[in-house]
């Protein structure tokens, strides 16, 4: 069932469950929990539809790295949330992001992806991409034509491209058919109320815009608003716990991080392109499409002490103004002509030594592609969102994000480009020339490199409370019935993008609460492998 | 364009080095290079014998004076090992075509272990940019 919180009667709501946000975390959670006949509750600020006024609620200040994407637009409040709106990139985390990494300070995950596999698996579903395989040589047609990379150094992997899947107009119908679970539209929880020593939740409060005021009592609770939201709601839930609810050691809001798309972080001169034709551009199977992504191998991250990263091929673009000189590039070649004698001194001299574009440098005519480089954001304590001094439109305080990007990001993106280039250089089928902004040692980023926007981290996972706020079951350390799902919880993101590793912890959230639902409370239950339930259809 | 930049290690700085850019010229020196090298005093007379098997390797023989030449002023040299490498690198130098594949076997280990030089953003090998920068101190006749 579906119904407009604001015409609603019963201002005193109870169920079992109680989850705050329906965007792809709530949503899958819900729809799982669908059938199970456990009273379910799903509290959405948004309608069906975008509403200037609810997204406004959004807003908030930015501080530190420029990120081209605000705080209000760079993520959706309504029905389906962020879904509504995504490109739908989706690629599971790798086993190295799930563990602690020496060279990472703060990394790893207090689980693995062997724990995660079957719920990535049953995601595959709810997010129309397929089997659940990412390894380009899951294609041998075309991995046969692409270069022979040394595995040491290279791994190729695929983004599966979901259509993309919008949340709450695809699975819409599943909610409102389901006999136990009851979505509330227009209801905006504002904080949460808590027993004297903020152990337990009673009840979340609603307000609406016009000023109409409710409570949902239930037995458990789950945040399910995003990578930010669940951080602020926590810092706004501070009735009994001064400094927020689950903060007690002051991790609520800290390690936020994201990742970095870097378009033309280098150009690859190659004196053709079949060699890489197979790695540019998209292609389908089975009506889902991909595409390809070279990676590190677990042994040159260790080796060269990256951050994870992918590099995907394409041709020049003229997106990012920073990518001139680049373009520049690109113009040159386009027109038989080097844009600076030295490139053109550069690619006669290595046609002369490796044999590269043999008989074509006279006619200076290399192919130019591109590097997009993907990055990982390490995870810093000082990176951060915490409650501003505004206010919004419910009088709650609205964010303000703090970050920063650091050394290891650039190196990484450095580093990544490099290895291209040795790969091209041993191979023989090119060179590769990295943008001027990499060269220069010092922190400085061209002003419109993306992030994300993957917001996550702000409620990050770790068995110790003093650096996470969840445990590996995704419960808030120190508050028995309250529960966080989705990218809040990463305390690593990797390269790939939210979305999936979103879904596959709804799915397993879904077997854990329903197991608990089953069972005499217990504060740490065993989670089960996904059921038949859990999401697919 | 960029400043030029030579690093081998993978270490996340580039540290800059010009001391060892003088080992480059030195080791050249020693080779007999010496006449117009930087700093360096003339030794023997061998220096056009020498630099003609490596300018073979080259139609174009400005360009490879050229990129040698931005090497040296960049100013930018890592870890570079310049007397030892130098040496072992001209040492066999005869020319034709078994040099060239011994070259390019030299080139293909030093993409696979990292050796490589960033020389105005561009990823070089080691040997690649080692055969410029003694082009480029060689004395013309």
């Amino acid at each position: 069932m579906i119904i407009d919180f604001r015409q609603a009667d019963r201002k005193e709501i109870d169920a079992t469950l109680c989850i705050v946000g329906a965007g792809a975390a709530g949503i899958t959670l819900g729809r799982a929990l669908a059938g199970s006949g456990i009273p379910v509750c799903i509290l959405e600020s948004g309608g069906l539809e975008y509403d200037e006024r609810i997204q406004e609620l959004y807003d908030g200040k930015d501080a530190g790295f420029h990120d081209i994407y605000d705080l209000k637009n760079s993520r959706l409040r309504y029905f389906g949330g962020s879904t509504n709106h995504w490109v739908g990139h989706c690629a599971p985390a790798t086993d190295l992001d799930f563990a602690p990494r020496p060279w990472v300070p703060y990394s790893g995950w207090p689980l693995t992806k062997a724990e995660l596999d079957p719920y990535y698996e049953a995601a595959q579903h709810l997010l129309e991409i397929g089997a659940y395989r990412y390894a380009l040589s899951d294609f041998p047609d075309r991995y046969a034509k692409i270069p022979p990379f040394d595995p040491n150094k290279i791994v190729t992997r695929v983004w599966r491209l979901s259509p993309p899947t919008r949340f709450g107009a695809k699975y819409r119908d599943d909610l409102a058919r389901a006999d136990n679970v009851r979505v509330y539209l227009h209801a905006n929880v504002v904080d949460f109320d808590t027993d004297a020593d903020a152990k337990r939740v009673t009840a979340a409060r609603l307000h609406t815009l016009d000023g109409e005021r409710a409570r949902v009592r239930a037995k458990y609770f789950v945040l399910a608003c995003g990578g930010i939201e669940n951080a602020r709601l926590l810092l706004l839930s501070n009735r009994h716990a001064p400094r927020g609810l689950g903060n007690a050691h002051d991790v609520v809001g800290r390690y936020y991080i994201d990742q970095l798309r870097v378009e033309n972080a280098a150009v690859a001169a190659v004196d053709n392109e079949q060699p890489l034709a197979m790695l540019e551009g998209d292609f389908h199977r089975d009506g889902v499409r991909f595409s390809s992504l070279l990676c590190p191998s677990e042994q040159a991250q260790r080796e060269r002490q990256t951050l994870n990263w992918a590099v995907e091929v394409s041709r020049l673009t003229d997106m990012h103004p920073w990518a001139v000189a680049l373009r520049n590039v690109r113009d040159a070649w386009r027109e038989g002509k080097w844009p600076d004698d030295f490139g053109k001194q550069v690619w006669a001299v290595i046609s002369d030594l490796d044999g590269v574009a043999t008989g074509m440098y006279r006619r200076l005519q290399p192919w130019p592609l591109s590097l997009l480089a993907r990055c990982e954001v390490a995870p810093d304590p000082e990176n951060r969102v915490v409650l501003s001094g505004e206010r919004d439109a419910l009088g709650q305080n609205k964010i303000e994000r703090r970050w920063r990007l650091g050394p290891r990001e650039k190196h990484t993106i450095r580093t990544a480009t490099r290895i291209i280039g040795e790969e091209l250089g041993r191979l023989g089928l090119g060179r590769v020339k990295l943008a001027d902004w990499l060269l220069a040692d010092d922190n400085r980023w061209p002003a419109d490199v993306i992030a994300g926007p993957h917001h996550s981290g702000t409620t990050r996972m770790a068995s110790d409370p003093r650096r996470g706020v969840v445990d590996a079951t995704c419960r808030v350390h120190g508050v028995e019935n309250l529960y966080v799902a989705g990218s809040s919880v990463f305390p690593a993101g990797g390269y790939t993008h939210p979305t999936l590793t979103v879904v596959a912890l709804a799915l397993r959230l879904a077997d854990h609460l329903r197991h608990r639902l089953e069972e005499p409370i217990t504060i740490k239950t065993p989670l089960r492998s996904p059921t038949s339930s859990a999401g697919v259809s | 364009m960029g400043r030029a930049m030579f690093n081998a290690s993978h270490a996340p700085d580039f540290a800059l080095r010009r001391a060892s850019i003088k080992a480059i010229a030195g080791a050249l020196c020693l080779l007999g290079f010496g006449r117009n090298s930087v700093g360096a005093a003339p030794i023997g007379s061998g220096d056009a014998r020498l630099r003609a098997p490596i300018a073979a390797l080259f139609r174009d023989e400005a360009a490879a004076c050229a990129v040698g030449r931005r090497c040296l002023a960049g100013l930018a040299v890592g870890e570079y090992g310049a007397l030892e490498r130098t040496r072992v690198l001209l040492a066999p130098i005869t020319g034709g075509a078994q040099f060239r594949e011994r070259l390019a076997r030299q080139r293909r280990r030093e993409f696979a272990r990292g050796d490589t030089a960033i020389v105005n953003g561009w990823v070089l090998a080691r040997s690649e940019t080692d055969l410029c920068v003694a082009l480029a101190l060689l004395p013309r006749d």
